[in-house]
């Protein structure tokens, strides 16, 4: 169908004339962003970096750090619970690192203090998990390249209260570094069975549920991976069914529908969102349960 | 309720409350056409009461036994005094001659005027301003001129479409003939769907709306197609650059019936057939557009006409492809065809039956249907041909279409109980079919398919009354109600819609002016650009999309100077509410949801602003000058994180300057000035670390966000052009002839059509202003007999 957008856009490329403006954006100076999603079983790592004039390199994906701030994390009674240090990791990143964990359930905030410019808050809980109540499994359909997986995942939403998941398929994955096995969980592409989840609500390894039209209610989502997408050994896969706080759902929705629009001219530009309070970025917590098949 | 009814004892029964009254009643019409006049003059100077003619050219005044002096007048025309003793009820068909140019500069008569009148936020440009200036590639267009009101915006450059008063593109009733016109728009929105040549009447309404009006919140664009000369046969046309178009009318019994019947097309797709054919390897390609008028008016007797009127027109681009190959090697033959093909258009048919009961009680039965389509679609099929092996045959083709069907029944009546009162009744029913969105697939692998939105039926029935109330001489005021209901699946609208505009004359010129009108529109359009492209869906109201509402109040100044000036100054606010809007980054192509999952609902809208208009429509130089000062924002709850934000096309200053001037009767030059503050518009400002959803890192990997700022928070430059246009007339044995030179935006202002961003040869991201119109000159000619 994009045949008729390329009809307007001929019309319209062989009748204008172009000019690149200097515009006067409002922006002059960097914004502070904020990453970082939490969940119980690993220590606070955020990471504090300034944004860039959208008239840089194309391809750059490389952002300043701020490596001054006073970064502190605060529990729901406005306690103190750490202040983290700045230091960088193996792949020479910075982030500003804690000691301790997220408590599931808590609700946490931090607070990041940079001379001469205003405290950056933000705010998100850590969900309790919810555990997978069943798994069917069907490989029957055997084609000539290979076996496509049909998959139902099951489990109870908790009533009376606003619920986030997100769903991942999980494997075991290796690469060589140095001589050197490095292993790490590797997400695996499938596509949602229900239509509902196309567009915003999936990247091809994560998909996005509210529990808007099932509070309270068991659910069954259903996927299905395709032989293309390299399923390669069963055994070794495993489904992650992810609680997610609203920050979460609300970022990553976001995030995907401004990817997948940004090709369609004639769609509204997508802000993606942000808890960030004077600054942009993310501060959300979930949690995880898994189940190998 | 009640209360109306009171109120419509009391007018009906006024006119046997007084005796030894009679009615003069008839048909205003050109003397040398037989078209009628809409909206002429009748006054009595003894008395000074009088009335107008209404969309058909009927009048009716009904006066005491007495000496009478009436005058009959209309823009442009001659005024017809008439002195009679009024002893019995006389019907009369008053033929009006036009001016010649000099008889226009001494005499300024004219219609009813501006500080008279009880409607404000109403205006009419005569067809012979409209096509006296300047046109975009020589083609005269109705909506363009009606752009340049104070009010009313353009959308993007160079477009047809309305945005009125703050409203939406789909919140306009474009009436031809009585009929609505859903999608009125050419070539991408560039040329509107009206043929100037076949138009007799046009105005447009923003607000305190009549009550008669109903099913669109931001205005009513009347249109009146002419009716065929009822004495001689008549033709005019013109060649242009893109296109060209001719209309005949004429009698087919002399006074009794008559018929027009008007066609343009444009021809680049012939013309530049050869020169595409020698380029694409013998594959026919091109675009045209076409539309044809056709009337016809029949006169029973003098109390019964009939009228049939159609309208059809599209627009077509079109590919075609055929390619044939012989493998010598395995003695096959491959033949393979290719087609493309984008079309979209109205059509639009209307029946309509006048009768005048007695002399005061007029009726007017319509009937009427209105589709528009859009359709795109391809197909390819492939034919391999072995000797001795079985012919393979490959196909596959889809097709998308959406398209909005309306069946109409009507009766209006028009009672002129006496001059202070004009009252309007009446009631429309209206069968509606959407079916938007439909995509379908065949090929010779797999089975059909088809997918997008189920067809929706619905029913919207709705009543009107109002009164044209002289009160004193002092006081006249408009009120009325409409009242409307709309089925649809197993859900039922009502609404209930007062209406009032009043005036007050504060001296012998000068009025002021105050309205209220309460509007429901139970149609919503899907776009994306708002730049009238065929993808627009029409859509209904349904369980889940309530109707749209508005509600606009109004205060304004009238004022005639010397018969030849008018001016008026209004102030206005008009709020709405279950607005739609496609949701961030969703548009038609998402054909496999139900368009209902793609939008965003119950949005506010607001707007409020000051307009001034300075007009002139008689004398050797006429035109206007119009100001809007303006604010219009939208909320969504879904967009902007729920904050307000700016309306894509709000000028917060708007000016429109249009001068025509008559040297003699041999040349006449126009010029149009318009400026505008620049669109509000989305703009990426920067881009920061976005986080990454991978289960196994916590690291924030090769990722970046793009941060917009506020919804349509930068403003584009400012928006000006200048055109001009000259024609010369000359007079023929056969007729009249004239060419005309013209060209739009002199100055070569490159004008902002869209941002958009771009790369430098190092790969760093510029912004780039794209401008659609540079200097552009034409030339057309046109003739006449």
């Amino acid at each position: 169908m994009k045949i008729i957008t390329s009809v307007f856009l001929a019309f319209f490329i062989y009748s204008s004339c172009t000019n690149v403006v200097d515009i006067d954006q409002n922006l002059k100076k960097p914004i502070v962003t904020i990453n970082a999603l939490f969940r119980a079983d690993n220590t606070w790592q955020i990471s504090v970096t300034r944004s860039r004039n959208i008239l840089g390199n194309m391809y750059g994906n490389y952002f300043f750090p701020v490596d001054s701030a006073v970064v502190t994390i605060y529990d729901n009674n406005g306690l103190l619970v750490e202040t983290l240090t700045y230091s960088y990791d193996s792949s020479f990143r910075y982030y500003y690192n804690g000691n301790t964990t997220p408590v599931l359930g808590k609700t946490y905030t931090v607070k990041v203090q940079i001379e001469n410019e205003f405290t950056i808050r933000a705010m998100s809980n850590v969900p309790l998990p919810v555990q997978i109540s069943s798994i069917e499994l069907d490989s029957s359909r055997y084609k000539i390249t290979g076996e496509d997986i049909d998959m139902s995942i099951t489990f109870n939403d908790v009533a009376g209260e606003k619920n986030y998941y997100c769903v991942k398929i999980l494997r075991d994955a290796f690469y060589l570094k140095d001589e050197d096995t490095v292993r790490f969980v590797e997400d695996v592409y499938y596509e949602p069975v229900d239509p509902a989840f196309q567009n915003d609500f999936t990247d091809g390894l994560t998909t996005l549920i509210r529990d808007n039209l099932f509070d309270g209610d068991s659910y069954q989502f259903r996927l299905h991976m395709a032989p293309s997408f390299n399923v390669g050994n069963t055994e070794s896969l495993r489904v992650a069914l992810l609680s997610v706080s609203e920050e979460y759902y609300q970022y990553f929705t976001t995030k995907n529908l401004q990817t997948n629009s940004s090709e369609d001219p004639f769609s509204q530009p997508t802000q993606v969102f942000s808890n960030i309070e004077n600054g942009i970025g993310i501060f959300a917590g979930y949690s995880v349960s898994t189940i190998k098949l | 309720m009640r209360s109306l009814y009171i109120l419509v004892i009391l007018c009906l029964g006024s006119t046997t409350l007084y005796s030894q009254k009679f009615t003069i009643s008839g048909y205003i019409k050109d003397a040398r056409t037989g078209e009628s006049l809409i909206g002429a003059s009748i006054i009595d100077l003894r008395t000074l009461l009088g009335t107008t003619s209404n969309t058909h050219g009927f009048f009716s005044i009904t006066l005491s036994q007495d000496s009478v002096e009436l005058v009959f007048s209309y823009v442009g025309y001659k005024r017809k005094p008439i002195k009679l003793f009024l002893s019995q009820n006389y019907v009369f068909n008053i033929n009006l001659e036009g001016k010649l140019l000099e008889e226009v500069i001494i005499d300024g008569s004219q219609a009813e005027a501006i500080h008279e009148t009880s409607s404000m936020s109403v205006f009419t440009i005569p067809i012979d301003q409209i096509k006296s200036l300047p046109a975009l590639l020589g083609e005269t267009d109705i909506l363009k001129a009606l752009q340049l009101m104070p009010g009313v915006q353009s959308g993007s450059e160079g477009s047809t479409g309305l945005y009125v008063r703050g409203g939406g593109a789909d919140q306009n009733l474009i009436l031809l003939d009585g009929v609505p016109i859903y999608n009125a728009s050419h070539l991408f929105g560039f040329f509107s769907v009206f043929n100037a040549d076949a138009i007799n009447h046009v105005e447009l309404t923003k607000g305190g709306f009549p009550a008669r009006y109903g099913g669109r919140i931001s205005s009513v664009v009347d249109i009146n197609m002419k009716e065929g000369s009822m004495k001689e046969l008549k033709g005019e046309g013109s060649i242009g650059l893109i296109s060209s178009k001719f209309t005949i009318e004429g009698p087919i019994k002399k006074n009794k019936t008559s018929f027009i019947a008007s066609a343009r097309r444009t021809y680049v797709d012939i013309i530049a057939q050869p020169i595409i054919k020698s380029q694409s390897s013998g594959s026919k390609r091109g675009y045209y557009f076409y539309d044809v008028n056709l009337k016809f008016n029949h006169t029973i007797d003098s109390k019964n006409h009939l009228y049939l009127s159609t309208y059809f027109g599209d627009d077509k681009a079109y590919s075609k492809g055929k390619t044939s190959y012989f493998d010598i090697n395995s003695n096959t033959t491959i033949d393979t065809k290719n087609e493309f093909d984008l079309m979209w258009g109205n059509i639009i048919g209307a029946f309509r039956w006048n009768h005048i009961f007695g002399s005061k009680l007029f009726s007017n039965i319509t009937t009427t249907y209105s589709r528009y389509r859009f359709r795109v679609g391809q197909k390819f099929d492939e034919i391999v041909n072995t000797p001795g092996l079985p012919i393979e045959n490959t196909f596959y083709g889809n097709q998308y279409t959406s398209e909005i069907r309306d069946w109409t029944a009507k009766m209006d009546f028009d009672y002129l109980p006496n001059p202070n009162h004009f009252i309007r009744f009446g009631v429309n029913n209206i069968f509606h079919k959407f079916a938007p969105g439909v995509y379908t697939y065949n090929s010779s692998t797999e089975g059909d398919t088809t997918a997008g939105a189920e067809t929706t039926h619905a029913y919207e029935l709705s009543f009107y009354f109002e009164d044209d109330w002289k009160i004193s001489d002092l006081i006249k005021v408009n009120a009325g109600v409409h009242t409307s209901g709309f089925a649809v699946d197993n859900e039922v609208y009502y609404s209930i819609q007062p209406r009032v505009s009043s005036r007050l004359l504060l001296s012998r010129d000068l009025a002021l002016k105050a309205s209220y009108s309460a509007m429901t529109q139970y149609i919503h359009l899907l776009t994306n650009a708002g730049i009238g492209l065929p993808t627009d869906l029409w859509v209904s109201s349904t369980a889940r999309i309530k109707p749209q509402q508005a509600n606009q109040v109004a205060l304004g100044l009238a004022k005639t100077y010397k018969e030849k000036y008018e001016l008026s100054l209004e102030t206005y606010y008009k709020a709405m509410k279950n607005l739609i809007e496609y949701k961030d980054g969703a548009s038609y192509l998402n054909v496999d949801n139900d368009w209902q999952d793609n939008v965003v609902t119950n949005g506010k809208g607001k707007s409020y602003g000051l307009e001034i208009l300075l007009q002139k429509k008689t004398g050797k130089t006429t035109g206007w000058f119009g100001y809007t000062l303006s604010k219009t924002t939208r909320q969504f709850d879904q967009l902007n994180f729920g904050k307000e934000f700016p309306y894509k096309y709000e000028r917060r200053h708007d000016i429109s300057l249009a001068i025509m001037h008559k040297f003699n009767k041999k040349i006449e030059l126009s010029l149009v000035w318009v400026f505008g503050t620049g669109y509000a518009i989305t703009i990426p400002i920067a881009v920061y670390e976005g986080s990454s959803n991978n289960f196994d890192t916590r690291y924030v990997n090769s990722s970046r966000v793009t941060y917009y700022g506020d919804r349509n928070s930068y403003r584009m430059k400012s928006y000006h052009r200048l055109d001009l246009s000259c024609s010369w007339k000359k007079e023929k044995k056969w007729g009249q002839r004239a060419w005309t030179v013209a060209i739009y935006n002199v100055y070569n202002r490159l004008n902002p059509y869209f941002i958009d961003l771009g790369l430098d040869k190092n790969n760093n991201l510029q912004f780039i202003e794209y401008s659609l119109f540079p200097i552009m000159p034409s030339v057309s000619y046109s003739f006449k007999f």
